[in-house]
């Protein structure tokens, strides 16, 4: 395999000379015939801006058939092909039609992050709002209108999908998935992205079965701007401020861009969720000549917001809103959030564009990245549970009397105060503690807020060449060499001291369930052993301390080949990873296998991935794509309890996708639509999950191997012009996603209480959680610089995330059942939860103005779910608990997620 | 056109940035402020002024207080060690009770010597088995006071204090209490435990009782708990004093502990009860006919001058073994006593100690010990009285003999006394 790779990288670096022309040509709005400035011309890997009258200029085009795509901001892009058969060619006026959806640059990802009782909750998952510009109608669709609502296309998660920054992956190594959060708010300088989504063939890496995009911030490439954008809404943030300047490239041969967004709500569509997001980006392009380009760029995102967590129904009827949020609780007549996350991740990527002929293209990216994800959360030793909606304070706790239970009730809906976190207990109870430490055993504080920090860095080195070998061959190949590292660890954030008692309160490192359930072990209770019973501050580490570092190296290639009525595309690619982790505490539940560095472990995996397009007429496109490749599993589904000890999942192994689509694609000026097939197999998948379990007081590690999933479905997306100004679209998507197998359970109690176990967990072709068919109907209408845009959306077929521990045999053993509830018991324990179907409506407005083809002003307004719907759950998840003893399931009721009502999003730029 | 940064936008943007506010996210702490119970001072009863408010309650059943009614008491017990489950005592000079609350960890809010004042107006006053409590109702009977309410149920008053403690009722074994002391804390002196060596709890055990025996054989029962930080520690052996509350089951007393630092037990040095005449005591008559002598009625040491030959004056030594205080950190020395008759001997009954026996009484050198002696000089025995804890500190490493020396002035009639002597302890505390 390596060496077919080499191969194909050899013939890579051939090239091939022919008489090259000089095509020329000026861009237009189609619609108003007036020139547009600063439109990207590109041919192949040749690229060039128009100027101020739209004219263009591209040397040294080689003889042939070529594609040609202009693209401009805010307009659709416009794609032809030509044949190059002069040295001097001008194609004339290229017409672009007026598409402002681009503007309407919502950060669908941002919004509505809520928490569960999981400890890894890392923010992606959503789908990509890169997606929204995409050219495909069912792909932006499921984007922008779905994305929302958590719907994931194909059911992939976006560990399925790449993203590149300038030619680099950003994905998180150890989790396997990116996060967006990295260059969120930075919309227009990170506008300029190549991207597929499904199976297709790229220009910068392998890719993935769910699409990849690269993000450039290549000064030169972006429009000239002074840019500013005020935004105002109802959602995560209310406000932002955003100012883009883009030089566009002097005749020194330099380009500079700048960004600078801030998003912020002291109070979110949801109470309590406060929101504070800063971000830059700085790149500069020095153009050395005609073969030679570097860039450097950086950017960050300093994140910081209060999180939302999903509570059971109950709750959400008692507090009277879906949107109740137990996180918070009055301070000083202020609400705190007790669940914060910070993140920045600063990436820096140095560039080397080198173009050593019109037919070549290498660039070449050295890249690092660093940063903290922290998530703040309260802790508490020996103390009752301070979460307000904790399940023995609500109604249902109490079974056999129902005047006390609908008296509860009362209480519970009837004062805020019962409902939210009692801060000014939290503080009072630590104080009394304090007081009284010398007559307690030990004295520490009872409650308070840890951090739960993954500080990471990474460097990375990438190169990606692409050549145009013949007229209708082109061949792409790159290499990538990635070194990560992240320190796991928590701290003490705050110990909820009075202002006078500053320092006085103290936390000792020890697990307080170990403590009870191995009285008078001293050592097994220690988090860590060669510091037993250290005595902690704020601001000091404790609980686990670790680092998972993650090598790789990946190759691949790929080559195109391009004839009239036929296209095909083949690549293959080879990584290699290797991870490990080194302890920096020796836990006493695991004293010989969590200090210092642990057993590598390693993977060789591949992809190949080949595609075709048969163009039936200039109308009619048949495509089909296959992919198969392994996939090493993250190194955080790898590690069985990694907070505790270096011990591997057994029979780890590298996950196993096949996947294949076909599309028949019709292509006529005023009607397109693509309808696609799909099936996709997973197989050998790992997951891990981790979760508070508040019976046992302990977080619990819970690993599934063997999890084989298969996910078929149809696409279908359609856009109708009914006159030049209105059109109409229809696009939806309908899936059987399902389980496969029998995976097998491991659990792992960090406390240490009980010894790791296995079982089989019984989920044979049951539904994958998530919508697994939507469908949208939409109407744009344009004119006169106006335009309008309805979609009625309605998603079904949607599955609730489940407990495996129900599905296991322990859930049905030791029952009492008789004979003719027998079969009703079961299906209530093990039926899988169907989430009700929803529809929303959306609106958007907007308008844009054009003054002295010098000043731009963009005016946009929206409505989400204009029917304030505030019945929408958008996923949800039973708990990871269940009652073995009376084999109830209303004991330990599902926590929902819900989609926003009602929402607005007024957007105003202001452009020179 | 050339494109240069446009500082007017900046300036827009700059504006917005900072005219548009910030988030705030830095808190005040709250101000400490000791906590001050709100209550009607005129509205207050005493615990048992409380338990008063239904005096004929029956078991099983619960009166709810429909006026407004206050009461004050100091937190004695509370589920710190987890050997009680949701509840906890209060107590004043009136009596104790107890609280039945549905919250777990209790002690947080309500340590031991917190001053509490019950708005008890809408609550309940419960009698679970012969228990009065201070709770909710629970499908007609006594329950526990909703978490929720825990707040309006139980006020604060100031900041717990150790010194609020009442001093526990004390018993000399494990008797002499009264139905007025359950949900009270009571000491039990001089008691073992029937089982040493054997867990506070085993895990398989729903309801851990343990025995707890005095010196004259009364038993009590102790209740402990599997989910009690001290379930797993091993119950020790020897004498000693057990502090806890005391409750009720099927009409018996027993008695909580609330963690391991109420059972005071002792090593010990010299346990001598005279159940037999004990060989190893030396009774030396110095002067006089009478003896000391074995009562094998009371099992017990006696003398009595009087005897047979009146006139004739006594003095009569009942010397202990040998024993070392080698190892002892704090010895401890006590006896029961009791005396009649009267006698115009100014001293008749002496406790003294050597270190150095010279195998006759008249030469050694003894230091007289200070103990509490039966002052009772009618013609009939009182109740035995003991000598309280005498301090043998002060012979730390050395070895020692303990002896009781004996006059009588034998004057005519009334002219000896008679003296009986039991349970000679020493103890390393």
């Amino acid at each position: 395999m390596k060496n077919a790779i080499f191969i194909f990288l050899f013939f890579l670096s051939a090239g091939l000379f022919a008489q090259n022309a000089k095509l020329s040509g000026t861009v237009v709005n189609g619609e108003t015939k007036k020139p547009i400035q600063n439109a990207v011309v590109k041919i192949g890997v040749l690229q060039t801006n128009t100027n101020e009258v739209g004219y263009f200029e591209l040397n040294e085009v080689p003889q042939g058939k070529a594609t040609i795509i202009v693209e401009a901001e805010g307009i659709a892009s416009f794609k032809q092909i030509i044949k190059v058969n002069k040295t001097e060619i001008n194609i004339g006026e290229l017409a672009l039609g007026e598409n402002s959806e681009e503007e309407m640059d919502i950060d669908v990802v941002e919004d509505n992050i809520v928490t569960g009782d999981f400890l890894d909750e890392g923010d992606g998952g959503a789908m990509p709002s890169l997606l929204n510009s995409s050219k495909d109608v069912y792909a932006r669709t499921a984007a922008f209108t779905f994305g929302p609502m958590f719907f994931k296309m194909r059911g992939y998660d976006n560990s399925y999908s790449s993203i590149y920054m300038n030619g680099v992956s950003v994905e998180n190594p150890e989790m396997g998935r990116t996060s967006w959060s990295m260059w969120g708010g930075l919309n227009d300088a990170t506008r300029n992205k190549d991207s597929y989504v499904g199976l297709s063939s790229g220009l910068f890496g392998f890719g993935d079965i769910g699409g990849a995009t690269n993000i450039s911030t290549q000064p030169s490439t972006y429009r000239k701007q002074n840019k500013v954008t005020y935004s105002l809404g109802n959602r995560s943030y209310r406000q932002r401020v955003m100012y883009t300047y883009a030089s566009g490239l002097n005749k020194n041969g330099w380009a500079f861009m700048f960004s600078g967004a801030r998003r912020w709500a002291n109070e979110g569509y949801v109470d309590g969720t406060f929101y504070d997001s800063w971000s830059y980006l700085g790149a500069i392009e020095k153009k050395l000549n005609d073969k030679h380009s570097f860039v450097l760029s950086g950017f960050g995102a300093p994140t910081e917001r209060g999180l939302q967590a999903g509570s059971t129904q109950e709750a959400y009827d008692l507090a009277g809103s879906n949107y109740y949020n137990p996180n918070w609780g009055y301070q000083n007549g202020e609400k705190r959030n007790a669940k914060t996350r910070y993140v920045h991740q600063p990436m820096i990527v140095a560039n080397h564009v080198f173009t050593p002929s019109t037919k070549t293209k290498i660039t070449t990216a050295l890249a690092y990245s660093f940063g903290t994800f922290s998530n703040k959360a309260l802790n508490w030793y020996n103390a009752y549970d301070p979460r307000p909606d904790y399940y023995r304070l609500l109604p249902s706790y109490i079974t056999d009397d129902d005047e006390l239970q609908s008296y509860i009730a009362d209480i519970w809906s009837g004062s805020e105060a019962i409902r939210q976190v009692d801060w000014d207990e939290l503080y009072y109870v630590n104080y009394v503690a304090y007081l009284n430490q010398n007559q307690e055993e030990n004295g520490q504080a009872k409650y308070m807020i840890e951090d739960r920090r993954d500080d990471h860095n990474r460097y990375s080195l990438s190169s990606n060449i692409n050549h145009i070998l013949t007229e209708n061959i082109t061949l792409s190949g790159g290499a990538e060499v990635s070194r990560y590292k992240v320190n796991h660890y928590k701290l003490i954030d705050d110990l909820l001291e009075y202002d006078d008692q500053e320092g006085n309160y103290f936390w000792v490192d020890v697990d307080q369930f170990a403590e009870r359930d191995f009285p008078g072990n001293d050592s097994i209770i220690q988090n860590d052993l060669n510091n037993p019973n250290r005595v902690c501050y704020e601001g000091d580490r404790f609980g686990y301390d670790y680092d998972i570092h993650v090598n790789s190296e990946d190759v691949w290639a790929q080559s195109k080949f391009i004839y009239d009525n036929f296209e095909f595309y083949a690549g293959a690619n080879v990584v290699h990873t290797e991870f490990w982790r080194v302890g920096n505490m020796k836990n006493g539940r695991a004293p010989e296998n969590s200090f210092g560095e642990s057993a590598h472990t390693s993977f060789l995996n591949y992809g190949l991935k080949a595609g075709a397009t048969i163009k039936l007429s200039g109308h009619h496109y048949f495509i089909a794509n296959g992919l198969y490749e392994t996939k090493a599993p993250s190194p955080k589904n790898s590690y069985l309890s990694p907070r505790i000890k270096d011990d591997l999942i057994d029979s780890l192994s590298s996950e196993i996708i096949y996947t294949a689509d076909f599309s028949y694609v019709i292509k006529y000026k005023r009607f397109n639509a693509k309808i696609t097939a799909y099936n996709t197999f997973m197989l050998d998948k790992t997951t891990l999950n981790s979760f508070y379990h508040d019976e046992l007081k302990s977080y619990v590690n819970y690993s599934m191997t063997n999890v084989d999933q298969n996910l078929k479905g149809i696409e279908f997306g359609s856009e109708v012009k009914i006159t030049n100004q209105l059109s109409v679209l229809l696009a939806g998507s309908y899936a059987d996603n399902r389980y496969i197998s029998r995976p097998t359970a491991t659990v792992s109690v960090e406390n240490g209480s009980q010894a790791d176990s296995s079982k089989t967990i019984y989920i044979n072709n049951y539904y994958l959680p998530g919508a697994q068919a939507v469908g949208s109907f939409g109407l744009k209408y344009y004119v006169n610089y106006w335009f309008f845009n309805a979609n009625v959306n309605y998603l079904t077929k949607s599955y609730l995330s489940f407990n495996p521990e129900r599905r296991s045999e322990a859930a049905i053993n030791g029952n009492t059942w008789y004979a003719d509830e027998y079969e009703m018991k079961i299906d209530e324990i093990t039926a899988i939860e169907k989430i009700p179907n929803a529809m929303t409506i959306d609106l958007s407005i907007g308008k844009s103005w054009r003054i002295d083809y010098k000043y731009y002003i963009n005016l946009n307004f929206s409505i989400g779910n204009i029917l304030d719907n505030t019945e929408i759950i958008t996923g949800g998840y039973e708990q990871m608990r269940f009652d073995f003893v009376n084999k109830t399931v209303t004991k330990f009721p599902p926590k929902y997620f819900y989609s926003f009502g009602r929402t607005f999003y007024l957007n105003l730029s202001f452009r020179i | 056109m050339k494109n240069k940064l446009n500082p007017f936008l900046i300036a827009i943007f700059a504006a917005l940035f900072t005219l548009l506010g910030c988030v705030d996210k830095n808190f005040d702490t709250p101000t400490f402020e000791v906590p001050v119970a709100d209550f009607d001072s005129t509205k207050l009863l005493t615990i048992s002024g409380f338990i008063n408010l239904a005096p004929e309650l029956a078991a099983g059943s619960v009166f709810k207080v429909d006026s407004e009614y206050y009461v004050k008491g100091v937190v004695t017990a509370n589920d710190e060690s987890g050997c009680l489950y949701k509840k906890m005592y209060i107590q004043d000079e009136t009596g104790g009770l107890e609280l039945q609350i549905d919250k777990t960890s209790l002690f947080n809010l309500y340590p031991v010597g917190q001053v509490v004042y019950l708005r008890c107006q809408d609550f309940y006053l419960g009698n679970y088995g012969g228990i009065k409590q201070f709770g909710y109702i629970y499908n007609g009977g006594p329950g526990r006071i909703p978490t929720h309410l825990v707040d309006s149920a139980i006020m604060l008053d100031g900041l717990p204090d150790i010194v609020n403690v009442p001093e526990p009722k004390t018993a000399n074994g494990a008797t002499g209490f009264t139905t007025n002391d359950i949900s009270k804390l009571v000491k039990l002196t001089n008691v073992h435990f029937q089982d040493p060596g054997n867990l506070y709890a085993n895990e398989d055990e729903d309801y851990p009782e343990r025995t707890v025996v005095d010196a004259n054989g009364n038993t009590m029962v102790l209740s402990t708990s599997t989910y009690a930080n001290f379930a797993a520690d091993t119950i020790p052996s020897g004498f000693g004093d057990i502090v806890g509350i005391l409750s009720l089951y099927n009409s018996e007393f027993r008695l909580y502990i609330r963690d391991l630092d109420d059972v005071q037990m002792y090593d010990m040095l010299v346990s001598e009860t005279f159940e037999t005449d004990p060989s190893n005591w030396t009774k030396v008559s110095v002067a006089g006919v009478e003896s000391w002598a074995y009562n094998a009625t009371d099992t017990c040491m006696k003398i009595n001058g009087w005897g047979t030959n009146t006139g004739v004056a006594n003095e009569d030594w009942l010397v202990s073994p040998s024993f070392s205080l080698a190892n002892a950190a704090s010895p401890s020395f006590s006896f029961l006593n009791r005396r009649r008759f009267a006698d115009t001997e100014p001293q008749p009954m002496t406790v003294m100690i050597t270190d150095n026996y010279t195998g006759d009484v008249t030469t050694t050198v003894w230091d007289e010990l200070s103990a509490i002696l039966d002052p009772n000089t009618a013609t009939s025995f009182a109740e035995w009285v003991s000598s309280g804890d005498i301090d043998l500190s002060a012979y730390t490493g050395a070895n020692i003999r303990i002896a009781f020396r004996y006059k009588s002035s034998g004057n005519g009639s009334g002219t000896a006394t008679y003296w009986d002597i039991d349970d000679v302890y020493v103890i390393d505390k």
